[in-house]
Formats: structure tokens, sequence, C-alpha cells
């Protein structure tokens, strides 16, 4: 038999196989080495990256830097303003310290003369952002942002026996400035609620 | 060629204009199936003059066959005319010496699985040996099916072969390689004198 002829038998391949044969199969994709060098070489840098993250950054926990805490995530630490009276006249001075409300209260009794007995029971912030209900589809929760704040600090009564020795309103006023001063957000107003 | 944001027509309408003798039965075809044909044309031919002589013609014999023929897969009855009518087009030109044609290259390939002595019974058992080869390509495994029937049905070039599946040419040749002889012996096997 000839080429030709055969070339022309060949002709006659089925037509479900010719329709196939419009398109390529879809092969299952090997992976070359060059492949898995490039995917090993993807994931070192990963783990790299972030390691030196996790070094600079102190809000990312590191265990080995914070085994005394035993926490998940690690607090800033930074100067903050802690606000006293000078006799009548308001001052500050820089302490480094943690970032807790805690402890910058604690900062701030020591620094303004107030007895271990003041006790800082609360601190919240409120804002006037609010949940949005999405009328068309319920599976999806919306927040507005507000643009207010408002710092609201609640005490132990017993502040009140120091107003007789420093005046409330600056003794307040230097106690809005320290909580007020360390924190990312500007708040708007500041309220003291004694218990 | 189809226009942007033209949809081409199902084959089953196009088909039923030329059932019903519709002239616009070839210029459907020719929107859908223009492309299709030149490319398989061009493949045996390699001379646009000569792919586009042939697909003209492959259209008029469509609309000849059609009736009595109600093909189900338009493409692959126009493909089939179109390789034909190519192929005796390349013949002819063969005849005359002109050269630089991929489908020389594919006859040489298929020699290795064919005698090329010319005998009488060989349109006795064309029949029976195309049944056969078909039986061949069907035990094929996809990817390899795919690569003897663009080789050797299409009459594509072994780089765009490559191309297409993701394989290096070297992949796809020895492939080739491999299943002709695979087929030669199948056919041996099965009593055919090749």
């Amino acid at each position: 038999m000839t080429a030709q002829r055969f070339y022309e038998i060949l002709g006659d391949i089925d037509e479900k196989n010719l329709k196939d044969a419009e398109q390529p199969p879809k092969t299952k994709k090997h992976l070359q080495l060059k492949y898995i060098v490039a995917m090993v070489a993807c994931f070192v840098a990963i783990v790299v990256i972030g390691i030196n993250l996790r070094e600079r950054n102190p809000y990312i926990s590191n265990p080995s830097n914070d085994e005394s805490s035993g926490s998940a995530i690690s607090v800033e630490q930074k100067d903050v303003n802690i606000y006293y009276l000078d006799g009548d006249e308001l001052a500050y001075k820089a302490e480094y310290m943690e970032c807790l409300p805690e402890t910058v209260f604690a900062s701030w009794k020591k620094a303004n003369n107030i007895g271990e007995d003041v006790k800082l029971i609360n601190v919240e912030i409120k804002s006037n952002g609010q949940e949005n209900n999405n009328s068309t589809d319920s599976s999806i929760a919306g927040y507005s942002v507000g643009d207010q704040f408002i710092m609201e600090v609640t005490l132990t009564e017993s502040i009140k026996n120091y107003f007789s020795v420093k005046s409330e309103e600056k003794l307040m006023e230097s106690l809005r400035l320290t909580l007020t001063g360390y924190i990312y957000i500007d708040c708007d107003k500041f309220y003291v609620l004694y218990e | 060629m189809i226009e942007m944001g033209c949809v081409p027509m199902e084959d089953k309408e196009i088909v039923q204009l030329y059932l019903d003798r519709s002239e616009q039965a070839i210029v459907e075809t020719s929107a859908k199936y223009g492309n299709y044909c030149t490319s398989i044309a061009m493949n045996i031919l390699n001379n646009l003059q000569d792919a586009e002589e042939c697909v003209n013609d492959t259209y008029l014999k469509t609309w000849n066959s059609i009736p009595p023929h109600k093909p189900n897969l338009l493409s692959t009855f126009v493909g089939k005319i179109v390789r034909n009518i190519s192929f005796n087009k390349y013949k002819a030109n063969h005849s005359m010496k002109r050269g630089g044609y991929e489908v020389a290259v594919i006859l040489d390939e298929i020699s290795e699985i064919v005698s090329n002595s010319e005998a009488v019974e060989d349109e006795i058992i064309a029949n029976e040996l195309a049944k056969s080869v078909n039986e061949f390509i069907n035990d094929l495994s996809e990817s390899k099916r795919y690569i003897f029937i663009r080789r050797y049905w299409y009459s594509d070039k072994i780089t765009a072969i490559a191309h297409r599946c993701g394989r290096s040419e070297n992949y796809v040749h020895v492939e080739l390689n491999r299943m002709r002889k695979q087929l030669r012996n199948y056919l041996i096997e099965r009593g055919y004198e090749l």
C-alpha cells in the first residue's frame, strides 16, 4: 500500500475523535524540578521575612522575648506623657512603659501623689459608629465608622478625697491628657464616672 | 471571518439551511468554519491561494452533499471534505514537482507503516483497514490520540502540536515514532499486508 493511500484511509478517523482533537486534552501538570525549587525558595523567603517582621514589630507576639507575660499578643511599649499637677500648674514627664490603661493610670497616680485606695475600674471608648442592616442580603454585616469618640473612665469614689487638696478640674484634666494622649484616637469628649 | 460580536449559528441550524437549499448555509458555514477549513488546507498545501481555492470547493461539495447527507458534526464533515480536496490538490501539485509541503514529510513518516507498493487488493481492504486504524486510535491514551490525529489527520506541524499540548518537539517526535511502529505491528498482527 502506498503512503498516499494510507493517508487517505486515515481520513476516515471517527468523527468523535476528530472533534475531541480540535482542542488539546487537559493534561495533569507534572511538577518539574525547577518549579519545586521555586516553590521551596518562596516558602523560605516567606519564613525569613516573617521572622524579621516579628523581631521588628512590637505588635506581633514573639514568645522568646515575652516569656514573662505568657500572652499571645505583646503590648506596645513607648514613651507616655504622664501629666501631673505641679502646684497649680499642669506639667508632664515622659515615661517608657507598656501602653496599658492600668499601667498608665498607675504612673499618673504616682506622679500626682494619689494613693492605692484609688482604682481604675473601667476605661471605655465609645463612638457614634453603628451597624448597618443590609436589607438585600442579611448575610452581610455592615458597619459605619463613627466620626466622634468619647472616652469614659470609671474610678473608685475614693478619688474625691483628693479633691480637697487638688483642684478636681485640673486633676481630671491631667488624667484626660494622660489617658487620651498615648492612644491613636482623638477623643472628642472625656467623662469620668465615680463608683 | 466572524465579525466581532456575531454569534455563530448552531450546526443544526446551518444543516437545516442546506436542507432548505438556502444559500445562507454557505455564508454561515464560511463564518463558522472558514478558518478551520483554511488551516487544514494550509497544512497540506502550504499555499494560501491553493488553500482558499480548496476551501471554496469544499463549500460547493458540502452544498452538493447535504442532502442526502445530514451530518451531526458539521466541523468534521467539512473538515474531511477539505482534507480530501486539499490532498488531491497536493497530489496534482506534487506530480509537477512543487515542493515545500509538510504533508510530504508526513507521507515519508507513513512510509514507515506501509510498504509503498501498489496492489489491486488495497482498495478492497481499505474499509476494513480504516476500521482497524480507528480501533488502534481508540485504544490510545487521550494525549497520544490527540498527537496522532493532529499529525496524521489535521497534518499539523510537529512544532504546532508541541506548542498546543505544552510538550517539547522532541517529545512529540518520539511519541509519533512509537505510535507508527505500534500501528504497523497492530495491523500486521491482524493480517494486513501493508
